[in-house]
């Protein structure tokens, strides 16, 4: 049974993706910052946890040691899902112009958002190149696809478009420089999807309150588990062909 | 899981009836022949589809080509007016002709789910092959156009791009590839890419385009 690594295991997208891997036959390791929600979402998941690291996605060192340590627990891994992000830990980085936003919030965007997924690969191709077979799914976002959403909670996003693009970007590279050694890696872009500080029915009591609201052409938000199932899809042996690529599960947002 | 019913439709109705022989026992398939470029042809086809079967869950366009057409990759200073008009017809013209038949339907239906094969030279074109780039880069943009006048009646479009893949007159395995991950495009690569989209779990998926290239596109 392969085993794969989960950074934000415990947020919407990350559990999301832990479930469908679960239902596929993985096992998985979540990391996250938030050890209460952590356990919470190790315990619905049951069985198919293979283990739980509490740790901080931007601390190349902790990152490092859990992947080592789950790797060595597990015999192998297998995989990376890099779903850590978020913006709530993060002053000013949402909703303010490019010009009034500061050097130190754009700092801490491109640490959570760009910096940890090149921190949880650096730490993961090494293992994966051991043992010559294993995928890797970053989670970008609709935003590093099209700059700045046309959507009024999405504008003033420059800087997180970017690290989303960066994600992109790396994903490109990493597969060409991973692919002789048997190793995938690919991108998911979400819209607006559901997330550990709003749910599906809080964006939507948002949407019918604030009336200006575009939804993506599918006329609805996009759920967590949408997002996972792509993610299990992509670590899958039916993606077996698939790497570099970034599939986008915006339900159209980003061709608005 | 019940798998899907098929009518598979292709120019040459021997081979379609070859390929639903080697379906397995319990798959219900039918075959018809049908020119993609004719319109006429692709119309009834789509019509009596849905009258017989009572809905068309999903489209899968496939036709096209470039060699199997029995035309050569040149430079374009060298390609006489009539290649290419046959490549964009077949290519994209096709798509949209079957596009056109089939969607009335899945309006009616409030439902449905198409998938067009593109290619990884309509991502990034190619040597030798401009009209078919062009052709396959209209499919991936005609594809993201359509997704507004789709999504409101529940409707999904999205294209896939292939590298060097198998084709009915070549294997892939041909030692010519320069996919990163060391091996061409194989038909199965395609087929599973596919059956994804149109599933459940690709619900939230409309406008893209997943390349399943190896890596080529990014060469």
């Amino acid at each position: 049974m392969p085993t794969a690594f989960i950074t934000g295991g415990a947020g919407a997208i990350g559990s999301a993706s832990a479930r469908a891997l679960a239902r596929d036959g993985w096992r998985v390791v979540l990391a996250d910052i938030d050890g209460d929600e952590l356990k919470r979402v190790a315990a619905d998941i049951g069985d198919a946890v293979a283990g739980t690291f509490v740790l901080d996605a931007t601390d190349f060192d902790a990152v490092d040691s859990a992947i080592e340590k789950a790797a060595a627990t597990n015999g192998w891994l297998q995989g990376l899902v890099t779903a850590a992000g978020g913006l709530r830990h993060i002053p000013g980085a949402k909703g303010a112009p490019f010009t009034e936003t500061s050097p130190e919030s754009w700092d801490a965007l491109i640490e959570v958002h760009l910096n940890a997924v090149y921190y949880a690969c650096h730490a993961a191709l090494p293992v994966f190149y051991r043992q010559e077979t294993a995928a890797i799914v970053n989670i970008a976002s609709g935003a590093g696809l099209r700059g700045g959403p046309p959507h009024i909670r999405q504008r003033n996003a420059s800087v997180y478009s970017a690290t989303k693009a960066g994600v992109i970007a790396l994903t490109q590279s990493l597969a060409q420089e991973a692919a002789s050694h048997g190793v995938r890696v690919n991108a998911v872009a979400p819209g607006r999807v559901e997330s550990r500080t709003k749910s599906w029915d809080e964006m939507e009591r948002m949407r019918r309150e604030e009336g200006d609201v575009r939804l993506p052409p599918l006329g609805r938000f996009g759920r967590a588990a949408e997002v996972g199932d792509a993610v299990a899809f992509l670590m899958s042996d039916r993606a077996a062909y698939i790497t570099g690529a970034c599939i986008d599960v915006s339900g159209g947002s980003r061709l608005h | 899981m019940r798998g899907w019913d098929l009518v598979l439709t292709d120019i040459n109705e021997a081979g379609a009836r070859s390929v639903a022989d080697k379906m397995p026992q319990n798959t219900r398939v039918e075959t018809a022949r049908m020119d993609v470029t004719d319109r006429g042809s692709v119309r009834a086809i789509v019509q009596d589809t849905a009258k017989r079967r009572g809905a068309i869950d999903a489209l899968v366009n496939c036709a096209g080509g470039l060699r199997g057409l029995g035309l050569t990759p040149k430079p374009l200073a060298e390609m006489p007016p009539d290649e290419w008009r046959k490549v964009i017809d077949v290519n994209l013209k096709g798509v949209l002709n079957v596009v056109h038949a089939v969607l009335p339907v899945m309006k009616a239906q409030r439902r449905g789910a198409i998938v067009s094969i593109a290619a990884s030279r309509g991502l990034r074109g190619g040597k030798n092959a401009a009209h078919y780039s062009a052709a396959k880069a209209g499919i991936i943009v005609f594809t993201q156009t359509m997704v507004l006048e789709c999504a409101e009646y529940g409707v999904r479009i999205n294209s896939i791009a292939p590298g060097n893949a198998d084709a009915r007159w070549k294997h892939s395995d041909d030692g010519s590839t320069a996919a990163p991950l060391g091996r061409a495009t194989s038909a199965e690569d395609i087929g599973k890419a596919v059956a994804w989209l149109v599933s459940d779990e690709a619900a939230h998926v409309t406008g893209a385009c997943i390349d399943v290239s190896g890596g080529t596109t990014l060469h």
